[in-house]
């Protein structure tokens, strides 16, 4: 006797009124979806391409649908592409959808301007297939490649690496060829890299280079004789560019490797900060405590803190310089300049004119460039709904996961928060994908997390706002 | 080898004859010796121990077959047998290098074995037969801002796909976090990690290193910290007799001699010692978990007072609240997650688990799963759940589809059909009861229900009291000499006893083996309810992780009931 599918209808009915695409994941996740009824695929489909479904939930229930031609889901998500979908989230459907999704990823490392992670994908699900295109993309072609697509270069033969090393040495101001070179993390590339013609060339600019290249070669290994070649540079490089990028470089490495830490710490203490550290306040010649403040360097860090613990330097005639170095940080920690803990020194000290001006910096950001100067305000500001809705913007505006965690994790009321994310999806105008991804999953993380009794009127409106998206759709996109 | 029998040229003599056979000789034990050392890490010390001793006692000037067969004695934990086969130190002093030499091989030797014992259902006796290099990736600075303010949510995200070595990874960090889901194999890993510690340690002190020279490793449960720490004993003395009470099953006594040198190596920070602490997330109430992040923190602080000591903490990452102080910067804390397995791990973990077995990989019960269109292509890429499609195919193919492996998973729990050739313990008989066995399968799914729905919202815990009345309530009759969550824990080993003290054990909180058992078998009983209570199941499980996947098992659930 069959059983009544209790469960599977009852979702079914409540995939038919979802409201921000949960249940409808639930039930192709279930494999319950079939050609038969074609409503509910269209929805499946509508829901991906207004954003709030991924593209990749949406290849999965498409593919799984009996008698689907994977040709025609590998077009949808082409057009799901060029309707202003991620193209990283569309390569990630790509990888469900067999031989056609194969050949989609292959093809865009031969023919994208930026393959945008195909490669990488690609490599997860043919090696041989992502080396061989990869090699005809670069090694024939000399077109390049970013990081992302990196991960094929490790297999290229030897013959091939000596092809990249040649080019390499043609043009060593070359920043694509240092870098790829650095990324087949041949031996070849590492004698190159630190050759005295490069590494120590007298054009700086061929000595950046070389620097990127090398960091490039390092990745995410221990290299520590690498490591202390990089620090002498800190040290001893002419350049201010060369020095700084040596630093990064080792910032970025003291973070995996405790050694390049210690190296990080021999160039610091001696040479800057010991004079700094063991300066009191009061002591501080306000010409040095200027100086330091409008230098970049560690010194610039300790000079902000000795401001943020003394507020009074700030004070009088005397203050006036030491003022105007800090607005002059605060402008350029509003143009996404400087790093995080420059923020939270800054709304110490500058107090709520700065956190204003953060936010209405974030809502008019139109380079796309204020993502540390975000995370960072949602740190230091919390429980202020200006703050949150200027993130919300923001993040819509630019998505990126660190904008959505930023949403995700920022300490105001939930509800509060469901209300300023429902608002952003109520007042669009027109269809936006990656913004209605960002927003809708930051709501439904709200929901998991804190809004599990999410109120019957809050879930009303979800579903209204959900329809919404979908109605700003153009009624063409719902078909495979 | 198996062709080599008996004695070359036997029967003839003559000086040339004799030099011929001896180099014979040679090239065998030459040849046996490397085949033992490789064998002895892959899990296969029991199998060339007797060999080997055999062979030391009628060569005694070969060292090399010497000291294979002390290391596989150790491994076998035979350790006092290793002792008296390894030669005297000529200078006749066991403190020679200023420590207790041979009582720290002796507990080196007792907690490799410790760690090394394979999980019951996994096939032969050792850890590292079943075993497969695992990567992890490193946690962002960005998000490691996340994590330390708690709030990374892991439980319905993708798999995690590694960017590192496990080995690389850890090698030099000295606070590191491992994060991972229920079934990531973090336990599995730590304590294969923590073997591979006591092995370099043994062989560092085998050839003759300085004992202060030598990296020690030392294992805790989370949970050893949450004994309050009075007057009498101090944190540095709470952790060493923590880490001692590991060791504990392997009659090692140790020392008030190597007590305090572990405890003055832990308490200068600059000891050349590895702390491993496990599942630091099975702390449950708060007075405990206070208590462990305390002593978590006390660590973390020795960690940053000296050079040597170093730490490795699991846990899983819903909840998670960094115990170490962040604002320090001088020695920062390395969050990694555990990455799931690749599709050519999973391969080589059900190449190992079957030629372990001895048997050839059963492909077509296997293969199915792995390819694109397989429900479970994902899903198998799990640790735990390799292993379960692993254990089940030896002796079907595994289903398919999610339910039916776990279908088959539950099953193998109850039947107790743990490995080939186990024999039912304690003499009695449910292997062979099929009415018993339904007991059971009724009791669990009415437990899976219960603490899915019956205080309304999910638990993954429940205390042993409760568990307890509930599978009374469920009819399940108790086994004589047995409580009814004892069987369940202790014979079947489908419910487990989170937390690990020894003293209050019967105490400790019951889950289930992993999540997803709990959620099938609570879809189960959705399945069963009638239409409007299924209705508010639904809508109450809207946006909750936990119900999403217990909804998905009951519609597949439907569907395979209708096929059928």
């Amino acid at each position: 006797m069959t059983r009544e599918r209790k469960v599977t209808e009852g979702l079914r009915k409540l995939a038919a009124g979802d409201d921000l695409g949960w249940y409808t994941t639930l039930l192709i996740d279930t494999g319950a979806q079939s050609a038969t009824e074609p409503e509910a695929v269209a929805r499946t489909i509508r829901m991906g391409a207004a954003g709030l479904l991924d593209a990749t939930t949406v290849a999965r229930a498409l593919v799984r649908i009996e008698g689907v031609d994977t040709e025609r889901v590998v077009r949808l998500l082409d057009r799901m592409a060029a309707a202003g979908h991620s193209r990283r989230e569309v390569w990630q459907a790509m990888y469900w959808c067999g031989e056609p999704g194969a050949a989609r990823l292959e093809r865009a490392v031969l023919e994208e301007p930026d393959p945008d992670g195909a490669a990488g994908l690609l490599a997860e699900l043919d090696l041989d297939r992502a080396v061989q295109a990869i090699r005809l993309r670069i090694v024939v072609d000399d077109r390049p490649v970013h990081a992302a697509d990196a991960r094929p270069l490790q297999h290229l033969t030897d013959t091939d690496v000596a092809v990249l090393a040649g080019r390499y040495e043609e043009d060593p101001a070359c920043l694509s060829k240092a870098q790829i070179l650095g990324w087949t993390e041949h031996h070849l590339a590492r004698d190159l890299l630190l050759a005295d013609r490069h590494l120590y060339h007298p054009d700086h600019r061929i000595r950046q280079v070389a620097l990127h290249g090398l960091r490039a070669y390092c990745g995410r290994r221990a290299e520590p004789e690498i490591d202390k070649l990089i620090i002498g540079l800190i040290t001893d490089d002419p350049a201010p560019e060369v020095r700084l990028l040596a630093r990064e470089t080792m910032e970025t490495r003291s973070m995996i490797f405790p050694w390049a830490r210690e190296l990080l710490a021999t160039v610091t203490s001696p040479m800057d900060l010991a004079d700094a550290a063991s300066t009191t306040p009061g002591e501080l010649p306000i010409d040095t405590l200027v100086s330091w403040l409008t230098t970049t360097g560690p010194r610039q860090r300790w000079a902000l803190t000795l401001v943020e613990t003394m507020p009074s330097m700030l004070a009088g005639d005397t203050g006036a310089a030491v003022r105007r170095a800090i607005d002059t940080l605060a402008e350029r920690t509003l143009r996404g300049e400087l790093g995080a803990e420059m923020v939270f020194s800054l709304c110490a000290i500058l107090g709520p004119g700065f956190v204003d001006r953060c936010v209405t910096a974030m809502k008019n950001d139109t380079t796309g460039k204020l993502h540390v100067l975000a995370v960072s305000l949602s740190r230091a500001v919390p429980n202020d709904e200006d703050v949150f809705e200027a993130l919300a913007i923001h993040a819509g505006r630019h998505p990126r996961p660190l904008g959505t965690g930023a949403l995700t994790t920022y300490q105001l009321d939930p509800v509060r928060r469901a209300h300023h994310l429902l608002a952003r999806l109520e007042t669009m105008t027109q269809s936006a994908p990656e913004s209605v991804r960002v927003w809708s999953t930051a709501l439904r993380e709200l929901q998991s997390q804190q809004l599990a009794q999410a109120t019957h009127q809050l879930r009303e409106r979800m579903a209204a706002a959900g329809n919404y998206v979908l109605a700003l759709l153009p009624s063409t996109a719902s078909a495979v | 080898m198996t062709l080599r029998q008996g004695e070359p040229f036997d029967g003839l003599h003559g000086p040339i004859v004799t030099k011929q056979r001896n180099g014979l000789w040679r090239l065998r034990l030459d040849v046996y010796t490397e085949y033992a050392n490789l064998r002895i890490p892959a899990g296969g010390a029991a199998e060339v121990v007797d060999e080997l001793i055999e062979f030391a006692e009628a060569y005694p000037k070969h060292s090399g077959i010497r000291d294979a067969a002390v290391r596989a004695l150790e491994w076998v934990g035979r350790t006092q047998e290793a002792a008296d086969l390894r030669p005297r130190d000529p200078q006749g002093d066991r403190n020679a290098h200023g420590g207790p030499r041979d009582e720290l091989l002796a507990y080196l030797g007792a907690l490799r074995t410790t760690l090394g014992r394979a999980l019951r259902w996994h096939p032969g006796e050792e850890l590292a037969a079943t075993f497969c290099r695992r990567s992890v990736r490193m946690v962002s600075a960005s998000t490691a801002y996340d994590v330390v303010a708690g709030q990374l949510h892991l439980r319905n995200r993708g798999l995690v796909r590694g960017d590192a070595d496990w080995d690389d990874a850890v090698a030099l960090p000295r606070l590191i976090v491992v994060l991972g889901d229920a079934g990531y194999g973090k336990t599995w890993q730590l304590r294969r990690h923590g073997q591979v510690l006591c092995d370099r340690a043994m062989s560092a002190l085998h050839h003759g290193a300085d004992i202060t020279a030598v990296d020690l490793p030392m294992w805790l449960h989370a949970s050893a910290l949450a004994e309050s720490v009075g007057g009498r004993q101090s944190r540095a003395e709470q952790l060493v007799d923590g880490a001692i009470r590991t060791v504990s099953d392997e009659n090692v006594v140790v020392s008030q001699l190597l007590r305090d040198h572990l405890i003055r190596r832990l308490t200068s920070g600059n000891g050349r010692l590895l702390v491993l602490v496990d599942a630091y997330d099975e702390v449950f109430d708060s007075r405990s978990k206070d208590s462990v992040q305390a002593g978590l923190a006390w660590l973390g602080r020795q960690v940053r007072a000296g050079d040597g000591l170093r730490v490795i903490l699991t846990s899983r990452p819903v909840g998670y609240v960094c115990p170490f102080s962040t604002r320090e910067t001088t020695v920062p804390v390395h969050h990694v997650e555990l990455a799931a397995l690749t599709v050519g791990q999973v391969r080589q973990l059900w190449q190992t688990w079957f030629t372990h077995l001895g048997v050839e990989v059963p492909e077509p019960r296997l293969q199915p799963l792995l390819s694109r269109d397989s429900p479970l292509a994902e899903h198998v890429q799990v640790p735990l759940i390799a292993a379960f499609c692993a254990w089940v195919a030896q002796d079907e193919a595994a289903s398919r589809t999610r339910v039916g492996l776990y279908e088959q998973v539950i099953r193998r729990f109850i039947g107790m059909w743990w490995k080939q050739g186990d024999q039912s313990p304690h003499g009695h008989n449910t292997r062979h009861d099929p009415v018993r066995q339904q007991q059971i399968r009724h009791a669990l799914e009415q437990l899976a229900w219960h603490m899915a729905a019956g205080e309304g919202e999910w638990r993954d815990w429940v205390d042993s009291k409760e568990c307890e009345s509930e599978l009374q309530e469920a009819g399940l009759s108790p086994l004589p000499g047995w409580s009814r969550t004892a069987e369940l824990v202790d014979l079947h080993g489908v419910l487990l006893r989170l937390g690990n003290r020894p003293a209050n054990y019967f105490d400790n909180p019951i889950a289930w083996v992993h999540p997803n058992v709990h959620e099938y078998l609570a879809a189960n009983s959705l399945v069963t309810l009638p239409a409007q209570e299924v209705e508010y199941w639904l809508e109450h499980g809207h946006n909750r992780p936990e119900w999403a996947a217990t909804v998905v098992f009951a519609a597949e659930l439907e569907a395979a009931q209708g096929d059928t």
